[in-house]
């Protein structure tokens, strides 16, 4: 079943159509790998996902719903969260913050609740532990205390992730999660998707770059190039697509 | 070193200055109420705006020395001094000084300008009992009975009977008023219209300009309309314009009439004289319509002029039309202050009026009225005349004494 | 003998002019120390609650004292002003009720302001919306100091003394009560605001808009919370600077006092902390009245003594940019204690 469907999404920026008619359809539960070479418009099909963008032309449709232009927030209260490919973290707020923040429903961010301390009390010592336990499955709560802009680029990337965990999530959109990570941790982060994907039913939609990592861990793979679908289906059947090799591939490999 | 430790320092610093400062100036404040005076005793002096301060200053810098001169030779153990503050044209900042000024031990305070200014600070003269003696506020919503607030100025009600005196002189039958709808002109509007429709000079048409206008093109337009409807039904020379605005609106608006050549056959009335940027904007067709200016004339006599001679000797320019009172100011103030016998507002509140009455400065007769603003004004009189070819000044033509109600024309 | 009233005139006006401050730095500090909102008009709340206390509550009083209905507040206003004091002096409830009411309604209006605002905090990007809110408050202060009925134009009106009921002697420690506990308390309802899970939200919402968004925060709401609140704030220090100064004066809400200052006392104090806010106001005013104390002994500068406050000011501020660009009480960090 399909959990996110794009039908024809067009993007443009001035006369530069970045996604040029894009149907895409995510499968419920599984780990789902776009790929695709630098510019052919991930990012932007991201953004439009998420509502970050609003496309031009085209529909997202989120279970069945019409999901097209709605603000991020709302979104995420549907259970759709993402991250960014260059991480954006509250850069003054520590990370223990950073995390807290993110979780939904919080008693105390009603400005009326906020000023009763014991309203919204129990609810901040739940998050806390929720936090500190993340925090500690990927070993960082050395950091917590840390301000986000302390972090390497690998830990950003890592917050990043964490954030989403903060709030229940039903399909998570990552943008180059694992990008100049570290391989040991980038594997650990993938193999927490994919037991995250088995065991709780998350939908994960995920840009990458390394193909290495990502195809271990795929369901599907789609590629796009210049704003369309080149393909679409289980890792082996793309990596054996003759246009996609020669487009996406040999680059790869020019560039190694 | 820790430089956390630097700045806490700094920040501690701060405080305690501001604190220990503040406490420390209660106790320090040279001026404590002394039963008897001596020693040199501070004339609080608060300006409104910072180019307009100086030019009051030079009147009460003057009139500073002369009153220790004068109080050297006498043999009184008593010396003035002038501490000045600036409220950069805010009324918020004239009370915070006028209450850190009153803190020091000030209870008399000049200078206080803008009637704005005086009525944000009333409170904390009436609370605080502390005399403001305004060389500059003529607002006439401030007349007030029994507070400590006191005005030089010719308040703007006093200036009706000199306009009523030169129209009926000139045999005027209707007047067109035009005024800055602010308090000001309107006040004044309304003022002079009262006295000419009293006096049976028809006002047929009264316009309130926004103050901030810059092009009166319209405006001008209105006038010209109901001037020449007038015209019809009293003759040339019949009807007068009589503008109450301040010199900017004056000159902008006389920037337009000038392109009306219908309405160069009016006679004006403006509400100052000696309005320069006129002069700059428009002086030949001020010149035509023979603009008449009204002031609160100084005395002719040789005090006035050694003054003059001074000012202009020392600052290159003759003395602002406002330093006359800002001279008195000082004088009236160091004669309370004696008078009281004490430095203290209270005393010096009770005998001011009274030496007011009995002082006669470069703004004339100070005496006061019940609300403690000026009582009688004699005006000058004066009109933009060319004193040679395409040379525009303004001139001296008489002078309206408002005490006796007479008018005096200069023989040319 | 001291006279106990003397010794607190003192007091009452440094306090109670550093309490009007404060409101105003807090409310600032709400905008752009914790939420990242940059306002340059902050005086347009200033003037709605200044506008309220000149407009209603003396109003009311000729209506409960029956004054008589030919007489108007701002044609004859120094003859209103002296009837109802008369009535107030002799009536505690009616003067705090009436008082009570104005800096609610004052709030009440500041917050619809704030709302309004706020949409166009939406939409403008950060300089844009600077100026912007600058220009909306010039444009409500020309409309005060030229409209008359409002609040008696650019000469302003005199007020009646809703705290004269504490006797001529203690006049100045009623101001005092009224405007500090008003403060306080608001002082501290912001404090706790600040450190509540809200608090945290206003500050991701500064950091990065766009990632609060994608964190589920509707940024839009918070943002037109923050106006409402600030702005009602703004509002109140409206109403306690004209009871303080027993006058409306419109045009005295300009944006040197009432932007310019309070943004330099958040600077210097440190943004994004109510502490800092309250440090860098309180230092700010000390300074400037020590300054006014000390100028009668500087006569030896080679330039008027007037002058030195703006000198001495500028490179307080040139020191904090350069040397603690923070202020002197930065923001720290909110660290979770425990192992
Ligand atoms: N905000 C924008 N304005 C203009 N062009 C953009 C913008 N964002 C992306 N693009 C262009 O759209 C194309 C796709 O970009 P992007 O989606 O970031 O690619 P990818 O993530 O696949 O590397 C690129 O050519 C990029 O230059
Ligand atoms: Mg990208």
């Amino acid at each position: 079943m399909e959990i996110l469907e794009t039908i024809d999404i067009v993007k443009k920026f001035g006369e530069f159509r970045a996604l040029n008619g894009v149907t895409l359809g995510v499968e419920k539960g599984k780990v789902t790998v776009l790929i695709g070479p630098n510019g052919s418009g991930k990012t932007t099909l991201i953004n439009c996902l998420t509502g970050v963008y609003r496309p031009d032309e085209g529909t997202v449709r989120y279970k069945g719903d019409d999901i097209t232009g709605k603000a991020p927030h709302k979104l995420r209260k549907i259970g759709i969260a993402r991250t960014f490919q260059i991480p954006a973290p509250f850069k003054k707020l520590t990370v223990f913050e950073n995390l807290m923040v993110s979780a939904g429903n919080q008693l105390g961010e009603d400005i009326l609740k906020a000023l009763a301390r014991r309203i919204w009390l129990p609810q901040e010592e739940e998050l806390t532990e929720k936090s500190l336990a993340l925090l500690k499955s990927f070993d960082v709560e050395g950091k917590r205390n840390n301000l986000a802009y302390e972090l390497s680029g690998g830990q950003l990337k890592l917050l990043e992730l964490l954030r989403l965990l903060m709030e229940d999530v039903e399909l998570c959109v990552l943008d180059e999660p694992v990008g100049s990570i570290h391989p040991v941790l980038a594997n650990k982060i993938f193999s927490t998707v994919k037991a995250m994907s088995e065991k709780e039913g998350i939908t994960f939609l995920i840009v990458e770059h390394r193909l290495d990592i990502a195809m271990r861990y795929a369901d599907n793979v789609c590629a796009l190039v210049e704003g369309k679908i080149l393909c679409h289906g289980s890792p082996k059947s793309v990596l054996e697509n003759e246009e996609l090799q020669r487009t996406y591939l040999s680059l790869k490999n020019v560039r190694k | 070193m820790n430089t956390n430790m630097l700045y806490g320092g700094f920040l501690i610093l701060i405080l305690v200055a501001g604190i220990g400062g503040f406490f420390a100036g209660q106790y320090f404040a040279p001026v404590e109420t002394v039963p008897t005076l001596e020693g040199t005793i501070p004339i609080g002096v608060i300006y409104a705006e910072p180019v307009e301060g100086e030019l009051y200053a030079q009147g009460e810098k003057y009139a500073l020395d002369e009153v220790n001169a004068w109080l050297e030779d006498a043999g009184i153990p008593v010396q003035f001094e002038r501490w000045v503050e600036q409220a950069e044209t805010s009324a918020t900042k004239c009370v915070e000084r006028a209450e850190a000024l009153i803190e020091r031990g000030v209870q008399i305070i000049v200078g206080m300008e803008w009637s704005s200014h005086v009525k944000a600070t009333k409170s904390v003269f009436d609370n605080q009992k502390v005399v403001c003696l305004s060389s500059g506020s003529q607002s006439a919503d401030m007349a007030i009975a029994d507070d400590y607030i006191f005005r030089l100025p010719a308040p703007v009600p006093l200036y009706s009977p000199s306009h009523l005196a030169v129209a009926q002189d000139m045999g005027i039958e209707a007047a067109i008023m035009i005024y800055t709808d602010e308090p000001f002109g309107a006040s004044g509007a309304e003022g002079i219209t009262e006295a000419y429709e009293d006096a049976g000079i028809v006002v047929p048409y009264s316009l309130g300009v926004a103050p901030d206008t810059t092009d009166f093109t319209p405006e001008v337009g209105a006038i010209e309309v109901a001037y020449l409807d007038a015209v019809d039904t009293y003759g040339v020379g019949k009807v007068i314009l009589d503008i109450i605005a301040p010199d900017t609106i004056l000159s902008d608006m006389f920037a337009v009439i000038t392109t009306y050549p219908e309405l160069h056959t009016a006679p004006t009335f403006v509400f100052d004289a000696y309005a320069t940027a006129l002069l700059d904007k428009a002086a030949e067709t001020a010149a035509t319509m023979n603009v008449t200016g009204f002031w609160l004339k100084p005395p002719d006599d040789d005090r006035t002029q050694a003054y003059y001679d001074y000012i202009v000797a020392t600052y290159g320019d003759e003395p602002y039309a406002f330093s006359y009172t800002a001279y008195d100011s000082i004088w009236i103030a160091a004669l309370s202050v004696l008078a009281a016998g004490e430095y203290d507002g209270e005393k010096i509140k009770a005998v001011l009026p009274e030496v007011t009455s009995h002082y006669y400065g470069l703004s004339g007769w100070t005496k006061l009225n019940d609300a403690g603003d000026r009582a009688f004004a004699i005006f000058g009189i004066s009109q933009v005349i060319e004193t040679s070819p395409g040379d525009y000044e303004w001139e001296d033509i008489g002078i309206y004494d408002a005490s006796t109600d007479t008018l005096t024309w200069t023989p040319p | 003998m001291v006279n106990i009233a003397d010794i607190l005139i003192p007091i009452s006006t440094f306090v109670t002019f550093f309490a009007v401050y404060l409101l105003v730095s807090l409310a600032l500090n709400l905008q752009q120390g914790y939420t990242g909102i940059p306002n340059l008009g902050l005086f347009l709340s200033i003037i709605v609650g200044a506008v309220v206390t000149a407009v209603l509550p003396s109003r009311l009083a000729m209506v409960i004292y029956s004054v008589p209905p030919e007489l108007n507040f701002i044609e004859d206003n120094a003859q209103v002003v002296a009837l109802l004091n008369v009535h107030l002096a002799s009536d505690p409830f009616t003067s705090i009720g009436l008082l009570l009411l104005t800096i609610v309604v004052a709030a009440g209006a500041g917050m619809v302001t704030g709302y309004l605002t706020s949409f166009f905090v939406r939409r403008l990007d950060e300089t844009y919306l600077a100026v912007f809110l600058l220009a909306l408050a010039e444009a409500a202060r020309t409309i005060g100091t030229y409209y008359r009925p409002l609040a008696g134009g650019n000469f302003g009106i005199s007020m009646p003394n809703f705290v004269g009921w504490f006797g001529a002697d203690y006049y100045y420690l009623g101001l005092f009560i009224l405007i500090s506990s008003v403060s306080v308390l608001i002082f501290f309802l912001t404090e706790r605001l600040c450190h509540s899970p809200f608090g945290r939200l206003l500050r991701s919402i500064r950091e990065d808009e766009l990632t609060a968004k994608t964190v589920g925060k509707d940024t839009n709401r918070v943002k037109m919370i923050v106006m409402a609140l600030s702005s009602g704030i703004l509002a109140v220090a409206g109403v306690l600077n004209t009871t303080r100064q027993a006058a409306a004066v419109i045009p005295t809400y300009d944006r040197i006092d009432f932007t310019f200052w309070p943004w330099l006392m958040v600077i210097v104090g440190g943004s994004g902390n109510n502490l800092g806010t309250l440090v860098g106001t309180i230092s700010l005013i000390s300074l400037r009245r020590v300054l006014i104390y000390m100028k009668p002994s500087l006569s030896f500068l080679p330039f008027s003594p007037i002058w030195f406050e703006h000198i001495l000011l500028g490179i307080i501020l040139l020191l904090v940019m350069f040397r603690r660009p923070e202020g002197l009480i930065p923001e720290k960090p909110r660290k979770l204690q425990g192992p």
